[in-house]
């Protein structure tokens, strides 16, 4: 730094890189580069946020909408919030009465599906099934083309003044296939099991009853 | 015979991919060509909704085949755990399908997805099951009422009397002795 201040008189020494050391462009773009380097604010580590990073729903979920600040927009903010909050409420009103009816469907005593489940329980738990089919026993209803079979087939009829159902479904074990057929009569405002059998679909045909009510 | 009789299960996955591409590529290709068209210059309209169609409605046939091979591989998981085939195996992949496909958004969105796939296949097996239940009789009034049906052959045929009853007696008095005359 001595040597420096020798070289350069007083009031001089800022350009002094400029007069020995670099040419006038050198320094000019030295200088810029410094200059910007003060001016760029620390590296914030904020996260990148590009198409990749972000998946569909988020950019559905979270995003934000700019404020209206003139008043007929805010008033037609707050219609259309109140439009929106009364069809949300009327869509939950609604998915709520079919929810309700579904399950009023779906647990009924009658419903095919509630007898489908408590005749494949008992078929499960029935130790001469056990013996036809296997220890673990499936249950399934009609097979559709798209290869679902969820659908169990069912006949709602009435005989001798009584409200009869009769299901069908399928039974599947390791050791053989089969099919049960159960029949619930209304007696008395009561669902009642009228008969539940299973037979197998190998010839000769084993048939097990399990419950003969008739 | 074997061709009939095979399990449904594991292949269906592979159909359950390929209708839901096909459903995607039809859906999204009406659906981009609307945009397409109201964003291509004038006088390029017809070359814009084109190229719209062409680039995006593939990737929505993408998302619905994976939406849809997700669901089936999760519905057969359910089929083999539970041994039975109900609405609850749909419903219940359809959560955990919306739940999955969304994992790497976070905890809140999988939630929201989640409910939103199974209320969705919910109202899709309700719909099912209250067409077959109503639809019958909504139908057609002037049907004649569901034929009675008579008992199954191989159930036999059973006797009346309760076993150790004696029909022939008064009062149906227990004899002990079954069927002595």
């Amino acid at each position: 730094m001595a040597s420096l201040r020798k070289l350069c008189p007083l009031g001089t020494r800022q350009n002094a890189l400029k007069s020995w050391i670099l040419t006038p462009a050198q320094f000019r773009h030295f200088s810029r580069t410094m200059i910007a380097l003060e001016k760029t604010p620390a590296p914030q580590p904020t996260k990148q946020e590009h198409a990749l990073q972000k998946s569909v729903l988020e950019e559905i979920y979270v995003r934000e909408k700019p404020k209206p600040t003139t008043f007929s927009g805010k008033v037609a903010e707050k219609a259309s919030n109140t439009f929106m909050y009364t069809a949300v409420i009327a869509g939950v009103g609604l998915i709520g009465a079919f929810i309700y009816v579904l399950a009023g469907e779906f647990f009924a005593q009658d419903s095919p599906q509630a007898i489908f489940n408590k005749a494949l329980d008992l078929v499960r738990n029935d130790g001469r099934c056990q013996d036809i089919f296997g220890a673990s026993i499936a249950g399934f209803g009609e097979e559709t083309a798209r290869g679902r079979r969820r659908h169990v087939a069912h006949h709602k009829y009435e005989k001798d003044g009584m409200q009869r159902i009769r299901v069908l479904f399928h039974v599947k074990g390791d050791r053989g296939e089969g099919i049960a057929q159960a029949e619930m009569e209304q007696r008395d405002g009561d669902w009642q099991w009228r008969f539940l059998y299973v037979e197998d679909k190998k010839r000769p045909k084993t048939t097990h009853v399990l419950i003969d009510n008739r | 015979m074997e061709e009939y009789t095979r399990e449904p299960c594991p292949y269906r996955i592979g159909d359950d991919i390929g209708s839901a591409f096909a459903m995607g590529l039809v859906g999204g290709s009406i659906f981009q060509a609307f945009g397409g068209y109201k964003n291509a210059a004038k006088g390029k309209k017809l070359v814009g909704m084109m190229r719209e169609v062409r680039m995006r409605s593939t990737l929505t046939g993408v998302q619905f085949a994976a939406w849809g091979g997700m669901f089936s591989t999760i519905d057969c998981c359910l089929v083999a755990i539970r041994k039975k085939e109900d609405p609850i195996n749909s419903i219940v992949s359809g959560g955990l399908t919306g739940a999955l496909l969304a994992i790497r958004s976070g905890p809140k969105v999988m939630a929201g997805s989640a409910l939103l796939g199974s209320v969705i296949l919910a109202m899709i097996e309700g719909v099912g099951l209250v067409t077959t239940r109503w639809m019958g009789a909504m139908m057609d009034p002037t049907q004649p009422p569901p034929e009675a049906l008579d008992d199954p052959r191989s159930l036999g045929q059973k006797s009346q009397a309760e076993p150790g009853i004696d029909q022939t007696r008064p009062f149906g008095i227990p004899t002990g002795l079954p069927n002595l005359s």
